[in-house]
């Protein structure tokens, strides 16, 4: 209200000794202000109301007798005539004729208008009271002495009242968390099925894709399917971790992540990060996203096994991990699945000898597959590498895989595109098929990019057809 | 130097007095603009509801004259014009005199200040 402000203004001006005494003289003005245009708003609508009855009264006689104000002091016997006849101030010097029940109309909207204003003075009025109350409050709490200290009841009746509320919402948050966790650890479970499921999809048609490039290679196909049991043993451990998450022996989880870490150089592209995997709740979904976008790209990455040692060591997590995963879930691995690094060695041999009916190439220890590190060659291959170097140094004793395969892993891994295809894995059938003892696996890796890569596996489901 | 000072000072504040009465006056004048403002606009819905052949009068000083109801209404739309056109202006001059009424008062501060020091100043010598 520009009045009550003008008030304030001046008052401002003015100056006065007690702040809180001069707010609570201005507020008492503004309310006053209100409330006087309140009260003549009322005496408005009074007005109107009375005209309207007049005039709905108006038109019952043709002509009424009257005294008619004369001058200021007298009046007249007279007649008001044209009954039905009357002229309306619209307002800015504006009139209307209009009859008796027109004009009851714009009275009745003049009504409106009224009570609409009325209403809002109320708001107004509220305001200020409220206002004036705080302004009330404080003074009044002055003259206590401001007392805003506590008595000790006081204090302690909140604290407990506090440490109750806490309690209760720490409660809630960990029933909301314990919720969430098990929605997603439950969503994970079922996402990991699907995932498993679709990285299988994705190795068949891996390999009929291999098979259309090329005959004859074995490697291909041994370096698919075992990458695909790999995978489908990483999809168990990894299931198989997920469940206990962090409940259930929590350090050998640890030390399994850690040996469950297949690549090993840091040049890796793409770290298969299981420790990611087994973080709990929340973090799954996104790193289970992870794992699913690198296993639809590639099935398992393996840091190039520079070293006999470096073979050795990852062998020897694998077989723990693989042990690990046994013991922890033996429900989850089927039959088709592998439990173990060696035993998917195994199962191949057998199934490269059942078709040969011999002994395979490959029944010895497998090289190193990847002697040259030029190619982009797929993690497949350098999975399959470590698991036949494991073989190798497993059951042979330290072989001569050596030193020189760990650099040519290591660049190997650098240039590391997931492909379906990818030289490695002739090498690994050249190496496989030249054989194993082989120490010089550097010298067939370059010969290898030669011809088109078929797994070691196909090469010997093909014989097997043959 | 004190005594020049209070002059300054007393010049100051009647220029600023003469400013915040220009103030007001504006202020005035808008509040006066606002309310014909709104009794237009209720003149104008009025008229709008109107029939056709309705009579409508024009009180020019003490002679009520019959106008046409579309001349009326165009007058009064006319005229709300103008009326928002005037309250956007004098909006502006109210803008203009209240930054003029800032500054004084600033000058003002500063003048009483000084004041206070050569106050005190000369309380000190003396």
């Amino acid at each position: 209200m520009a009045t009550a402000d003008d008030v304030q203004v001046s008052s401002v001006t003015s100056g006065s000794s007690n702040p809180l005494v001069q707010l609570l003289q201005h507020q008492t003005k503004a309310a006053d202000i209100v409330k006087e245009k309140v009260k003549k708003l009322t005496k408005f609508k009074e007005d109107y109301e009375a005209l309207k009855a007049r005039l709905e009264s108006l038109p019952d006689k043709v002509s009424h007798q009257v005294m008619v104000p004369f001058g200021s002091l007298a009046f007249v016997p007279g007649r008001v005539k044209h009954t039905n006849e009357i002229l309306c101030l619209l307002g800015d010097n504006w009139f209307v004729e209009r009859s008796a029940k027109q004009a009851a109309k714009i009275v009745e909207r003049r009504i409106q208008g009224c009570n609409e204003s009325l209403k809002r003075f109320d708001d107004e009025l509220k305001l200020v009271n409220s206002w004036c109350d705080q302004a009330n409050k404080f003074k009044k709490d002055l003259n206590q002495g401001l007392n805003i200290l506590e008595t000790e009841e006081e204090d302690e009746q909140w604290r407990e009242e506090h440490r109750k509320r806490v309690r209760e919402y720490k409660q809630k948050m960990a029933a909301l968390k314990q919720a969430s966790a098990e929605e997603s650890h439950e969503r994970s479970e079922e996402e990991e099925l699907f995932r498993r499921l679709d990285e299988l999809e994705m190795e068949e048609e891996l390999q009929d894709e291999l098979a259309k490039l090329g005959v004859g290679n074995g490697d291909i196909d041994w370096g698919d399917e075992l990458v695909e049991e790999e995978e489908e043993e990483e999809d168990e451990a990894i299931s198989v971790e997920e469940p206990p998450e962090e409940e259930e022996e929590p350090q050998e989880e640890e030390n399994k992540k850690k040996s469950v870490r297949w690549s090993e150089s840091p040049d890796a592209v793409k770290q298969f990060r299981r420790d990611e995997l087994i973080l709990p709740g929340a973090a799954h979904d996104g790193h289970e996203e992870d794992k699913n976008q690198d296993t639809l790209k590639i099935t398992f990455k393996h840091s190039p096994v520079s070293s006999s040692s470096a073979a050795a060591s990852s062998n020897k997590r694998k077989a723990k991990f693989a042990s690990f995963i046994a013991e922890a879930d033996p429900s989850s691995s089927s039959s088709s699945v592998v439990s173990s690094p060696s035993e998917i060695f195994r199962k191949f041999r057998s199934h490269t000898t059942e078709p040969s009916g011999g002994e395979p190439s490959s029944s010895s220890e497998p090289k190193s597959i990847l002697k040259v590190k030029k190619s982009t060659t797929p993690v497949i291959e350098i999975v399959q590498r470590q698991k036949q170097k494991q073989k190798l140094l497993e059951e042979e004793g330290p072989d001569a895989s050596g030193p020189a395969a760990d650099p040519d892993r290591s660049s190997l891994l650098q240039q590391q595109q997931i492909t379906a295809v990818g030289d490695e894995v002739k090498e690994r059938g050249e190496t496989a098929s030249s054989q194993v003892g082989a120490a010089a696996e550097g010298g067939g890796d370059e010969s290898v990019n030669t011809h088109r890569p078929v797994s070691r596996f196909r090469a010997a489901r093909m014989g097997k057809k043959l | 130097m004190a005594e020049g000072l209070q002059k300054k000072m007393q010049q100051e504040v009647e220029k600023f007095k003469a400013v915040q009465k220009e103030y007001q006056s504006v202020i005035s004048s808008r509040q006066q603009l606002d309310s014909q403002l709104t009794e237009n606009n209720g003149v104008k819905e009025e008229l709008n509801l109107l029939e056709s052949d309705a009579n409508v009068f024009k009180l020019i000083g003490p002679v009520l004259v019959k106008q046409d109801l579309e001349e009326a209404r165009q007058n009064v739309s006319k005229r709300i014009d103008y009326i928002t056109g005037e309250t956007k202006r004098l909006d502006k001059a109210i803008e203009d005199l209240d930054k003029k009424q800032d500054v004084q008062r600033e000058a003002l501060g500063k003048l009483q200040q000084q004041l206070q020091q050569a106050q005190v100043k000369a309380a000190m010598k003396a």
